[in-house]
């Protein structure tokens, strides 16, 4: 049973709280995966960090320019840091929702040619962990192999990885997870 | 040296991300308030009372909102102007308009509904009428009271403060 090469401090969480429930297993994964040799892909928070300091920069920018001179001489200014500080909000709130959706963690393991992306949700007053595991071939590999392309699902009650007092059963949970990790990786007879 | 240590532990993406997360609590209101002006075309849409020179129409903690559209100022509109260098903005009604004929550029005349006199003692040594450009807006909205929290931190600046850190430190905590 691999355990967590991370010498993290020991997780806790309330558990009469479903999103610190979630959050510890999130933080569980992330170690899991990490410990498989999945090095963390920052895509999704690149693009939201580079969207919102377009927006900053245009802000500040407009800020000072409007803080010296009159209004009527830098309205038109005024006119286009607001525009493009919409616009950025905007897409990023789209790529949050539409691209990125429940996803927490994806990893790219170089030596295997796969990314694997999870994402995790939970439903209001409903202790169960949804996970939904995907992997896709990283471009450019001439020979990746195929892979389960649909992704796997995880639904399991927390009550499963968490004591009562709230401490989480990392070893249990990273059973459970690596079973669906190779139900993920099998490979396709087809 | 604490936060540096921090820093380092959680690395500049982390960073980054927590800065975004509270300066986004200072950009999103400069913009809303940027927009607001651009869509009123006055330099300061919304604006607070500050003495009793307009009662019993407006009292001294009201709120009100502007509009600077481009048609002409009429006689009896209650509009904000800022004199040339004077720093504040008074809010008065339009007592009497020349036009000039060729060019269209007006000459007002406005007095406080409650004072005794009408404003040329506010205006420049020397100054009988403002300029159109001198307007910031025509009122067009106001609500009574709401502009009390506004006078009491203009005279407790470190009321101010108090706001704007509380706002920023809350933001840091939130679980984004």
């Amino acid at each position: 049973m691999v355990q967590g090469g991370v010498a993290s401090a020991k997780v806790a969480a309330n558990t009469a709280s479903v999103s610190e429930l979630k959050a510890a297993c999130d933080k569980g994964l992330k170690e899991l995966l990490t410990a498989q040799g999945y090095e963390e892909m920052h895509t999704h928070t690149d693009v939201k960090l580079v969207l919102g300091y377009i927006g900053v920069v245009f802000c500040a920018i407009d800020f000072a320019y409007s803080w010296k001179y009159p209004f009527e001489q830098t309205k038109w200014f005024s006119y286009i840091s607001v525009s493009v500080y919409a616009l950025a909000s905007a897409l990023a709130l789209v790529y949050s929702y539409v691209v990125q959706r429940d996803t927490f963690f994806v990893g790219y393991n170089k030596a295997k040619g796969h990314i694997v992306s999870a994402g995790s949700c939970t439903k209001r007053n409903e202790p169960t962990y949804r996970l939904t595991l995907t992997t896709r071939p990283i471009r450019g590999r001439q020979d990746p192999p195929v892979f389960n392309c649909k992704p796997v699902e995880v639904r399991q009650p927390f009550a499963e990885w968490f004591y009562e007092d709230g401490d989480f059963a990392t070893a249990k949970f990273n059973g459970d997870i690596e079973g669906a990790l190779e139900a993920l990786l099998a490979k396709k007879a087809e | 040296m604490d936060f540096i240590k921090s820093a380092k532990k959680f690395g500049v993406r982390a960073l980054l991300l927590q800065g975004l997360t509270f300066l986004s609590v200072l950009t999103s209101a400069f913009m809303i308030w940027k927009g607001l002006s651009l869509f009123t075309n006055s330099e300061s849409p919304v604006v607070v009372v500050l003495s009793g020179s307009m009662e019993p129409a407006y009292y001294r903690g009201d709120i009100l909102f502007l509009n600077n559209g481009y048609s002409p100022i009429e006689i009896g509109e209650v509009v904000v102007f800022k004199v040339k260098d004077k720093p504040i903005p008074i809010v008065h009604r339009v007592l009497k308009v020349h036009t000039e004929r060729d060019t269209g550029a007006q000459y007002l005349l406005t007095k406080g509904d409650n004072n005794p006199v009408d404003d040329r003692g506010l205006y420049n040594s020397g100054q009988l009428w403002i300029q159109r450009d001198e307007i910031i807006g025509r009122v067009k909205g106001f609500v009574p009271y709401a502009g009390m929290g506004t006078i009491w931190m203009n005279d407790y600046p470190q009321l101010k403060l108090g706001l704007l850190g509380t706002l920023c430190v809350l933001s840091l905590f939130s679980n984004d």
